[in-house]
C-alpha cells in the first residue's frame, strides 16, 4: 500500500480529520527543527518556532491554496517566525553551543576547527537572504523553485542569493591560505551553477 | 575531489537530533496542538473569492459607465442646439461670430445674442428646447 501524500493529509485535515495533522507533524518535525535550529542557533528558541509554525500551519490550513507543496508552505511558515522572534529577541545565540556532527569531530585537527569557526561565523554573517539560500541549498538540498517557494521571491532571486553567498565566501576566502581548497570548492560550485544558468538563458 | 556541499555540511557543524529528542518534541507539539479550538475560527474569506470578486466588480462599474454613456451620447447637446438654431431666422444671426471659435462656442454666442432679440415667449420656449 502506498504511502498517503501530503496533499491528502492536507485534504484530510481540511474535511476535518484532525489525526491527518498529527501525521504532517511526525513527518515533518524533525527536518523543521534541524532547519531552524541551523538558522537560530538556540536550542530553546528552534523548539517554539517550530512549535509555533504547526500551530499555526494547523489554524490557518484552510488559507493554503496548495499552489506550492505543504513543506515549503511550513517551511516559509517558520523561517518568518523565526526571522521575527530574532529580530525582535537580538540574537543570542553562540556557534559554541551547536553540537558538531560525527564526521567533524573524527577530524579533530586544530586547522579543521579553526577553518570550522571561521566558516561559522562568516556564513552567520551572510545578509539574511543570503544565508537563507544558503542553507536551503546545502543544508536542506532543494531545488531553486522549492527554495523560491519558501523564501517568497521568484526562481531566479532564489538563485541569485545563493550565488552572491558563494561569491562572498569566495571573497572572504580569498586571502586565507588555509581556506584555499575551499576557495576551489566554491569555484567549482559557481562553475556548475553558472554553467546551469548559461543552459537555462539559451533555453529560453 | 571534495564536494562543496557535503563538506559545508560537515564543517558548518549539523545538529545531532536523537530519537528520543525528536519523540519528546513531536509528543509537546501535538499536545499543544489537541488545546487549539478550531471552532474559535475568525471570518475569513478565501483570496481567491476576493480576487473573483474585485474582477466581478471592475467588469460591472465598466458595464454601467458604458451603459451610462450610451443614455447621454456626446454629440446629443450639440444635435439639439443645431436644431433650434435652424429654427431660427438667419437674418437674425450674426454672420463673425459663426467663423470663431468651436462649432458649440458659436451656437452658444449666436444664441446668446439671439436670446436678447427674441421675445420672453419665445426666449422660454427656446431653454425649454434646450
Amino acid at each position: 500500500m502506498s504511502a498517503t501524500t501530503d496533499k491528502e493529509l492536507v485534504k484530510n485535515v481540511k474535511d476535518g480529520n484532525r489525526v491527518a495533522f498529527s501525521e504532517l507533524v511526525k513527518r515533518h518535525q524533525k527536518p523543521l527543527f534541524q532547519f531552524i535550529i541551523r538558522y537560530t542557533r538556540n536550542e530553546n528558541l528552534a523548539e517554539d518556532i517550530v512549535q509555533d509554525a504547526f500551530i499555526r500551519a494547523y489554524t490557518k490550513i484552510h488559507t493554503f491554496e496548495e499552489r506550492a507543496a505543504f513543506k515549503s508552505w511550513l517551511y516559509r511558515i517558520a523561517l518568518n517566525l523565526a526571522k521575527n522572534k530574532l529580530r525582535r529577541e537580538k540574537p543570542q545565540y553562540s556557534i559554541d553551543n551547536v553540537k558538531v556532527g560525527k564526521v567533524a569531530e573524527a577530524e579533530s585537527a586544530l586547522v579543521y576547527e579553526t577553518i570550522q569557526k571561521r566558516i561559522q561565523v562568516e556564513i552567520d554573517a551572510l545578509p539574511a537572504k543570503q544565508k537563507e539560500a544558503l542553507h536551503l541549498r546545502v543544508f536542506e538540498d532543494l531545488a531553486f523553485k522549492e527554495i523560491a517557494e519558501i523564501m517568497d521571491c521568484p526562481y531566479d532571486t532564489a538563485k541569485a542569493n545563493y550565488r552572491h553567498a558563494l561569491l562572498k565566501l569566495k571573497q572572504t576566502f580569498g586571502e586565507d591560505q588555509a581556506l584555499r581548497e575551499w576557495l576551489n570548492m566554491i569555484n567549482r560550485e559557481l562553475d556548475v551553477l553558472e554553467t546551469k544558468l548559461g543552459v537555462e538563458n539559451e533555453r529560453i | 575531489m571534495k564536494e562543496f556541499k557535503s563538506e559545508l555540511r560537515k564543517l558548518y557543524g549539523d545538529y545531532e537530533v536523537s530519537e528520543v529528542e525528536s519523540k519528546r518534541r513531536e509528543k509537546q507539539i501535538l499536545a499543544a496542538l489537541a488545546q487549539v479550538d478550531l471552532d474559535k475560527k475568525p471570518f475569513y474569506v478565501q483570496p481567491r473569492y476576493l480576487r473573483v470578486a474585485s474582477v466581478f466588480i471592475v467588469v460591472l462599474a465598466y458595464m454601467i459607465y458604458i451603459e451610462t454613456q450610451k443614455r447621454i451620447p456626446e454629440q446629443s447637446l450639440q444635435a439639439k442646439l443645431e436644431s433650434v438654431v435652424d429654427g431660427l431666422e438667419v437674418a437674425d444671426l450674426p454672420h463673425t461670430t459663426l467663423a470663431l471659435g468651436s462649432p458649440n462656442d458659436a451656437i452658444y454666442e449666436n444664441l446668446r445674442i439671439q436670446s436678447q432679440t427674441i421675445s420672453d415667449q419665445r426666449l422660454r420656449q427656446l431653454m425649454e428646447d434646450i
